[in-house]
C-alpha cells in the first residue's frame, strides 16, 4: 500500500480449520472507510447477512485499529471490536483502550478476522509475521486477570492480551472482552462471540514501524497538539476532572443537572450521590494510569485496603460501572462498589448491562413480580449489596434466575412476563447507558438511532448539556444558539445528534478517544482534516467536505446493516420511563422526553423517509453505497426519493 | 569532561504508563512510530499500573573507549555516536553495563538527550520525566 500510517494488510484466521492467511487492503476501501469501525462495517456487510447467527462460526469477530493507531495522535491507543451481537441480533460495535491495539498495528495489520470455531479451547499468538494457536484448555474457566497473568508468564510481559472470562465461556450475553487486565470491550457481548468461537485468549505482540508521509508537517502538529494538552483552554478543566478523578468526576455534575440515573432510572438525582462521588473514590485510588498514548489520562487503579472487601483491586470503576452499579441500585457504599466493579472484570462481564439487569429484577421483585424464592431466596431489596453480588456470581455462572437474567433485560423481560416490560430498560436490546433523556432531551435520540442499542458512545452530545455557545455557534450557526444550547428543549437536537454520529463515525474510524472529541470539545471535523493528510498521504483527507461525506457513509451503512437484519424504524423508541413517567425529583423534575420531533429532524437530516425509517435511493446512491442500494431493494427496503 | 550528572530519570509516582515519551523518541531520531526503537525503554507493571523501571543511557561514558574506531565521544557530558565513523561493530553494545545502547537497523543507538532538550521531557504532560 502506498499510503503511510497504515500498515497495509488485514489477518484473516479461521479457527475451524486452524489456518491463517493475509490480504492486502485495497486503496479504495481506504479512502472511502478510513479504517477502524468505519472498514471494519465494509468488512462486515460483506462477511455476514440477516441468516448469519451472532453465535455461530460464521459470524466474524473483527479487530480493527485505524490510521492513526501506534502514533502520537491524540488519545489514539483505542482500537474496536466489531461483529454481529449476541445480544441485541443487529450491529455490535465496541471500543477498548489500553495498549493490544497499537501492538496488532506493529505487528503488521491493521484489521484481525476471527471466523470459525475451535474444537477444543484456544488462544492466538501473534508475534509479527508469525501466527500461532495455542491449546487453552487449561485456561478455560481462568478469571481474566489469571488469564492475563498466565499468558504473560508463559510469553513474556512485552505480549498485550485480550481475553474472556468464565461469562464469555458461558455464553452470557452482555459478557466483556477484557484488555490489559481493567480495559474493556464492554458493551454487546462480544465475550460471547468469542466464547461461541472457545477462543480464550488473542495475545500480540509488535516490533514493526508505522511510518508517516510527511514527518516534518506532523511533527508541527504533534507540537499543537501538546499545546492544547498542556496550555490550551480545556487543558486545565480535562486535568481538574478526568485528569485527577478519571470518569467519577462525573457524578457530582450529573446530580446536579438531575441527570444521575437512580433506581433503575426512576429519578435523576440522588441525596447519596456524595458517597460514590469522584472525590469519594479518591481515597481508594492506588495508582494513576492511561491508555497508550494519551495526554488527558483517565485511567486509574481502585483498591479496598480492608474490612470486608480487602483485597479488591480493579481498574476503574468507570462512570458509568459506579452509576450502573451504584445510584442505579441504591447501593452508596463505595467499597461494595469497587469490589463489583473487579467482580465483573474478572468474570468478563459489562458492568452497565449487568447493573440495570440487577436493577430491573430489584425493581420486578419491588413491583411483585418476581417471588423470593425464584431469586433463589435473595432478597433483592433496593440497597442490598450483598444481593448484588451474589446475582453477579449468578449471571456470570448461569445459576438459578442468573440464567436468565444472563440472555440481557429484553429476554428476561420475556420469561418473567406480566409487567416486567416496564422495568426492562433497553432500546434494541442492549441496556441503557447512565444517562436521562428527560434531564437531556438529545439523549433520546441518541440512545434511539444508536446503531448499537441505548448508548451513548454513538452521538452523545456536551455542546447542548454544558451549554458551550461558541461552539454551537461555529458548528451550527448563530441563530440556533438558545436551542441548541438548551439541554431541555428538542429542537434542533436531531440536527446535533446527526452531526455528532457523523464525527463519532470518523473518530470511531482513525481511533481516538472521545474524550477529546465528546468531553472536551477539542478535535472536529478540522482537526481531523489537519491530522490526516500528513500522516496518511491522502489528500483527500484533508478537505472537511469530503470527511463528511466520508463520515456519513460509515454512519449510513451502520444502519443500513441493522435495516438488513430487519432492525428499522419501529425499533428506534424509548423505554416509556423516559417518555410517559415525569422525571419525579431533583433538578429536572417534571420533564419527560419527547422523541418524535427529534427523530422526525434527524431523519430530514440524515436524508431517510420518517414514515417507513427507510433511507431514499438517492441519499445511498449519493454516498457511494451503490451496493448496499441493491441488496436493500432486493428486500424491499429502499424508496426511490422524497418526490418519487 | 564537561557537566557532569546529565542523564534522564523518571519518577515512578508520576508515570502512568502511556509511553509518549518511547513514541515521541523513535519519531524525532527516526522519523517513524516504534516504541521498540525508543533510546528510553519504559517497563510498566499494567495490573498495578507502576513503572516498575526504565533503562536509558546514564551518560557514564563507558562506551567510549571501547570503540576501536573512535566514533564515540563524551561532549559536554552527553555521550555521541558519530555515524560517519560508527562502523557498526557493536563493541559498545556490549560493553555497556546498564544494557542502554540498542540496536537498530545494525547500528548502536542511544540517548543523546536531544543535544540538551530532551523531547521525551517536553512531551510528558505529567512532568515524570527530567533531566538531572
Amino acid at each position: 500500500m502506498s499510503f503511510k500510517g497504515y500498515a497495509g494488510k488485514i489477518l484473516y484466521v479461521d479457527l475451524s480449520r486452524g489456518k491463517y492467511w493475509t490480504q492486502n487492503i485495497r486503496e479504495d476501501l481506504i479512502k472511502a472507510y478510513v479504517g477502524g469501525s468505519g472498514l471494519a462495517a465494509y468488512l462486515l456487510w460483506n462477511l455476514v447477512n440477516e441468516s448469519t447467527h451472532p453465535l455461530s462460526p460464521e459470524n466474524p469477530l473483527i479487530v480493527a485499529t485505524g490510521p492513526t493507531t501506534g502514533t502520537l495522535a491524540p488519545s489514539s491507543g483505542r482500537f474496536t471490536l466489531v461483529s454481529k451481537s449476541p445480544l441485541t441480533g443487529i450491529w455490535a460495535e465496541s471500543h477498548a483502550g489500553g495498549f493490544l491495539g497499537p501492538q496488532l498495528k506493529y505487528a503488521g495489520y491493521d484489521v484481525l478476522v476471527i471466523t470459525g470455531r475451535s474444537d477444543k479451547p484456544v488462544s492466538i499468538i501473534i508475534d509479527d509475521d508469525d501466527v500461532q494457536f495455542y491449546d487453552s484448555t487449561s485456561l478455560w474457566g481462568l478469571n481474566t486477570r489469571d488469564t492475563v497473568n498466565e499468558i504473560k508468564g508463559r510469553l513474556g510481559k512485552d505480549y498485550h492480551v485480550m481475553c474472556i472470562g468464565p461469562a464469555g465461556e458461558r455464553l452470557v450475553k452482555f459478557s466483556s472482552v477484557m484488555v490489559d487486565y481493567y480495559r474493556a470491550f464492554g458493551r454487546t457481548g462480544l465475550g460471547a462471540v468469542m466464547g461461541s468461537k472457545r477462543l480464550k485468549a488473542v495475545a500480540i505482540r509488535g516490533t514493526k514501524d508505522v511510518e508517516v508521509y510527511d514527518p516534518g508537517k506532523y511533527v508541527e502538529i504533534l507540537d499543537e497538539i501538546l499545546w492544547i494538552n498542556k496550555e490550551g483552554p480545556w487543558a486545565l478543566p480535562a486535568q481538574l476532572s478526568l485528569g485527577r478523578y478519571g470518569t467519577p468526576c462525573l457524578v457530582t455534575a450529573m446530580n446536579a443537572i438531575g441527570r444521575l440515573p437512580t433506581k433503575n432510572h426512576w429519578t435523576g438525582f440522588w441525596e447519596e450521590a456524595d458517597k460514590i462521588s469522584g472525590e469519594a473514590l479518591l481515597r481508594y485510588r492506588v495508582a494513576r494510569g492511561s491508555c497508550f498514548s494519551c495526554m488527558i489520562m483517565c485511567k486509574h487503579v481502585t483498591k479496598v485496603d480492608s474490612g470486608k472487601y480487602e483485597g479488591a483491586i480493579s481498574g476503574g470503576p468507570e462512570y458509568e460501572s459506579v452509576v450502573a452499579l451504584g445510584s442505579n441500585l441504591l447501593i452508596s457504599n463505595i467499597e461494595a462498589i469497587i469490589y463489583m466493579n473487579s467482580l465483573c472484570n474478572l468474570y468478563g462481564l459489562d458492568t452497565i448491562s449487568t447493573g440495570k439487569v440487577i436493577s430491573f429484577i430489584f425493581e420486578c421483585y419491588e413491583k411483585g413480580l418476581v417471588t423470593k424464592d425464584e431469586l433463589g431466596g435473595l432478597e433483592a431489596l433496593w440497597g442490598n449489596e450483598e444481593a448484588a453480588i451474589e446475582l453477579i456470581k449468578m449471571i456470570a455462572e448461569r445459576r438459578g434466575i442468573g440464567d436468565i437474567l444472563a440472555e440481557g433485560v429484553r429476554k428476561a423481560a420475556e420469561a418473567i412476563g406480566r409487567d416486567s416490560w416496564k422495568y426492562a430498560l433497553h432500546v434494541k436490546g442492549l441496556e441503557v447507558s447512565a444517562q436521562d433523556p428527560r434531564a437531556h432531551k438529545s439523549v433520546g435520540c441518541t440512545w434511539a438511532i444508536s446503531v448499537r442499542g441505548a448508548d451513548h458512545l454513538r452521538s452523545l452530545t456536551t455542546v447542548d448539556e454544558l451549554g458551550y455557545r461558541e461552539i454551537a455557534a461555529e458548528r451550527f450557526g448563530a441563530d440556533k444558539v438558545n436551542d441548541v444550547c438548551d439541554r431541555l428543549t428538542e429542537k434542533y437536537k436531531g440536527l446535533i445528534v446527526k452531526d455528532q454520529e457523523d464525527l463519532f463515525a470518523l473518530v470511531d474510524s482513525l481511533i481516538l478517544c472521545k474524550y477529546g472529541t465528546m468531553w472536551p470539545p477539542m478535535y472536529y471535523f478540522d482537526f481531523i482534516a489537519k491530522i490526516l493528510p500528513p500522516l496518511t498521504g491522502i489528500k483527500e483527507f484533508g478537505d472537511v467536505k469530503y470527511l463528511r461525506l466520508t463520515a456519513e457513509r460509515i454512519a449510513n451503512l451502520k444502519r443500513c446493516f441493522n435495516l438488513r437484519e430487519g432492525v428499522g424504524r419501529e425499533s428506534e423508541t424509548l423505554p416509556s420511563r423516559f417518555t410517559d413517567e415525569p422525571m419525579p425529583t431533583g433538578p429536572s423534575k417534571g420533564h419527560t422526553c419527547n422523541l418524535d420531533p427529534m427523530l422526525r429532524e434527524y431523519y430530514e437530516y440524515r436524508g431517510w423517509d420518517y414514515a417507513t425509517g427507510l433511507p431514499y435511493e438517492d441519499t445511498l446512491i449519493r454516498l457511494g453505497l451503490d451496493y448496499v442500494a441493491i441488496e436493500l431493494k432486493k428486500r424491499y427496503k429502499l424508496p426511490r426519493s422524497f418526490d418519487g | 569532561m564537561g557537566v557532569q550528572g546529565k542523564r534522564l530519570t523518571i519518577d515512578p509516582n508520576l508515570c502512568t504508563g502511556c509511553l509518549i515519551c518511547e513514541l515521541i523518541c523513535s519519531f524525532s531520531k527516526l522519523r517513524k512510530f516504534n516504541p521498540l526503537k525508543s533510546a528510553l525503554r519504559i517497563e510498566f507493571n499494567y495490573e498495578l499500573s507502576r513503572l516498575e523501571g526504565f533503562n536509558v543511557c546514564s551518560q557514564c561514558g563507558t562506551c567510549v573507549t571501547s570503540c576501536p574506531v573512535g566514533a564515540i565521544s563524551k561532549i559536554d557530558g552527553i555521550v555521541i555516536i558519530d555515524y560517519d565513523k560508527c562502523v557498526g561493530c557493536l563493541a559498545c553494545v556490549s560493553r555497556c553495563p546498564t544494557g542502554s545502547i540498542y540496536v537498530v537497523d545494525n547500528k548502536p543507538y542511544k540517548c543523546d538527550l536531544c543535544g540538551g532538550t530532551p523531547l521525551c521531557v517536553k512531551y510528558c504532560v505529567r512532568g515524570a520525566i527530567n533531566v538531572v
